[in-house]
């Protein structure tokens, strides 16, 4: 039985053919294929080539039928191997999940973010994701007391 | 580089509902930008074991728990009149209620789709869910408050896809459960029902959890729809009613006290008379009940007290995958029974096969010597036998010869050594006596056994 492929293309030129069923795990891409307009390639203008192929393997792998069969378990362990990336690499992929749409995704990528800011001081949290603090002491000083209690 | 700041807001908002209330709220500090995207994520997750400290004094705890309260009512300020999608509350440490109702209506104003309440007072007393309009609420888990919801017209729960009961005192009528059109799982744990009669009515419920509840009445279900449930109680005065004729999985762990189980055991019964047993008996309204199952697993307690039922066990037509956990103190009286009623089992898994022996389970093991040895073994026509929690024992070896001998269409047969069982010196002699087994039965060239030590295949025997 052949399955049907479609062809996405990243913002800088590349193409990519991918099984239909795999694709539209992407809502936004769902929703394109419903509206029959995929015919000559879906162009994905604020995705570039290096993060479609981390979507892209995402898909394949989370695209879980009798061909692919695969535990809850493996897929976490998967997951943990998946988002070992570069912080910029990351931030990428969470915003190309949030354009496609793609739910589990967004919400593994969110997720990575966000063990990466608990159970730390907030210095820390500047320091891993490099952000600058531009309270005056007095401005700071007003924070801590307007949320006191998140800072005992 | 700062990537992270220039995340859109909704991004951000995400990430932040992953994290408690407590946990956003130091982001407040990190710059401007940050400084009060916590308050607009739509989560609220408040949890106040960080209380319980026990190096703090009285007073220090006095003026957290004010600055906690503050807190919560500053945020939901902030958060103002926009939607919410989640409220967890899990208060130990005491405070107000008057104000924990208002933070709750509050939720349940701004539309909340699931509500996660744990609340414990410091008196003996219960806290009472007053609040009775949850139209937009999907999940709601409650644990250790009270629920009132008697008069008729009093809930109205129109949306609710999953409700957990956990430890809660509960006073609802029998139509309760009907009353929740969309309810596709539920779950009762420690529920506490004042000795009423339990009544689970419900066309759309698929899931059902019921584990260690207390002082119930009855136990009728009504869920046509039902696909999977776990029982883990206490056998119940009656079962009136058991109707799942859609039903999957079934797990039934019966909580039996010593008592009990002898009383079952006791040769000449007078079931009329004894209450204790009539009881154990009407167990058989709960089998009936779950025939059409397709999986289904029995702890040794289960296997036991359906000792009781044999005359009366039904016909599992469906059961394709059976489960059996064994205990020596427990015996296989109903295993001949149950094994010859299960007239399309394909496999059967054995978690633990020593068990108390009595001459009632003779037909299905080699425990006592009989003339029908296995005779209700050769009209199951099983073709998987696993054998898990095998310790390496002559008397396990002999009854899984018995098995093979006697299953006429065992096609495979795999048993699972756990890493911390018999130490490997023995795994040699298994090794030898099942490559003697396979000489001795002249099974079919597709017959073959697995030997499976801590999870990982260690050797295979096929016929030849």
């Amino acid at each position: 039985m052949s399955s049907k492929m479609i062809v996405l293309m990243s913002s800088d030129g590349q193409s990519f053919e991918v099984e239909e069923a795999v694709a539209i795990q992407s809502q936004t891409i769902a929703h394109m294929v419903e509206d029959d307009c995929v015919a000559d390639g879906i162009p994905l203008a604020n995705v570039e080539s290096k993060i479609l192929v981390k979507v892209i393997e995402y898909c394949k792998k989370y695209h879980v039928d009798e061909a692919n069969p695969i535990s809850e378990e493996d897929l976490n362990k998967w997951d943990e191997k998946f988002m070992d990336l570069e912080q910029s690499t990351i931030f990428e992929l969470i915003l190309a999940a949030n354009y496609l749409n793609i739910k589990s995704l967004f919400d593994l990528t969110c997720q990575t973010v966000a063990d990466m800011i608990k159970g730390k001081t907030p210095e820390e949290i500047r320091s891993t994701f490099n952000i600058e603090n531009d309270f005056t002491p007095e401005e700071e000083e007003a924070v801590r007391k307007e949320n006191q209690w998140a800072f005992e | 580089m700062d990537h992270v700041s220039s995340l859109p807001d909704e991004v951000l908002y995400h990430i932040l509902s992953f994290l408690t209330t407590k946990e956003a709220a130091l982001t407040s500090i990190l710059s401007k930008r940050w400084r009060n995207l916590f308050t607009f994520v739509p989560n609220l997750d408040i949890d106040d074991s960080v209380f319980l400290h026990p190096q703090e004094g009285k007073e220090d705890r006095y003026e957290i728990q004010k600055s906690f309260m503050k807190f919560v009512d500053r945020v939901l300020a902030l958060q103002g009149n926009s939607p919410i999608k989640k409220l967890s509350l899990k208060l130990r440490t005491g405070f107000d209620s008057h104000r924990v109702d208002g933070w709750i209506s509050n939720a349940l104003a701004r539309g909340v789709t699931e509500l996660d309440l744990l609340i414990i007072l410091y008196t003996a007393d219960y806290y009472l869910l007053s609040s009775k309009y949850f139209r937009n609420l999907v999940t709601l888990k409650l644990n250790s408050v009270r629920v009132d919801w008697l008069a008729a017209g009093d809930i109205f729960l129109p949306m609710l896809k999953t409700l957990v009961l956990h430890s809660v005192r509960l006073c609802v009528d029998k139509y309760f459960f009907s009353a929740l059109p969309a309810l596709e799982e539920l779950v009762l744990v420690s529920v506490n029902w004042g000795g009423k009669d339990v009544n689970v009515s419900n066309a759309s419920l698929k899931i059902l959890t019921v584990n260690y509840n207390i002082c119930l009445g009855t136990f009728s279900v009504d869920t046509p729809s039902l696909v999977y449930f776990c029982f883990t109680e206490y056998v119940a005065i009656d079962y009136p009613v058991v109707i799942m004729q859609n039903l999957f999985e079934a797990r039934i762990s019966l909580l039996v006290t010593q008592d009990q189980i002898e009383r079952a055991r006791a040769p000449n019964i007078d079931w009329v008379e004894d209450d204790v047993v009539l009881r154990l008996v009407n167990m058989e309204k709960l089998i009936k009940g779950i025939r059409n199952v397709q999986y289904m697993y029995l702890s040794p307690n289960t296997l036991e007290v359906l000792s009781l039922c044999c005359e009366s066990m039904p016909v599992f037509n469906n059961l394709k995958s059976l489960t059996l956990k064994s205990h020596k103190s427990r015996g296989w009286q109903a295993m001949p029974v149950l094994l010859r009623n299960c007239p399309h089992l394909e496999t059967l898994v054995l978690e633990g096969i020593l068990h108390h022996v009595t001459d009632k389970c003779g037909y299905a093991c080699d425990c006592v010597s009989r003339e029908e040895k296995g005779c209700s073994l050769t009209s199951c026509p099983v073709k998987v036998l696993e054998i898990k929690g095998f310790r390496g024992t002559i008397k396990e070896m002999h009854m899984i010869k018995h098995f093979v001998n006697y299953f006429p269409c065992l096609m495979e047969t795999n048993i699972y050594i756990e890493e911390s069982g018999p130490p490997k010196l023995r795994v040699p002699q298994v090794c030898e006596f099942i490559a003697e087994m396979m000489e001795h039965y002249g099974k079919s060239s597709s017959f073959n056994v697995q030997l499976l030590v801590g999870g990982y295949l260690y050797k295979k025997w096929t016929a030849q």
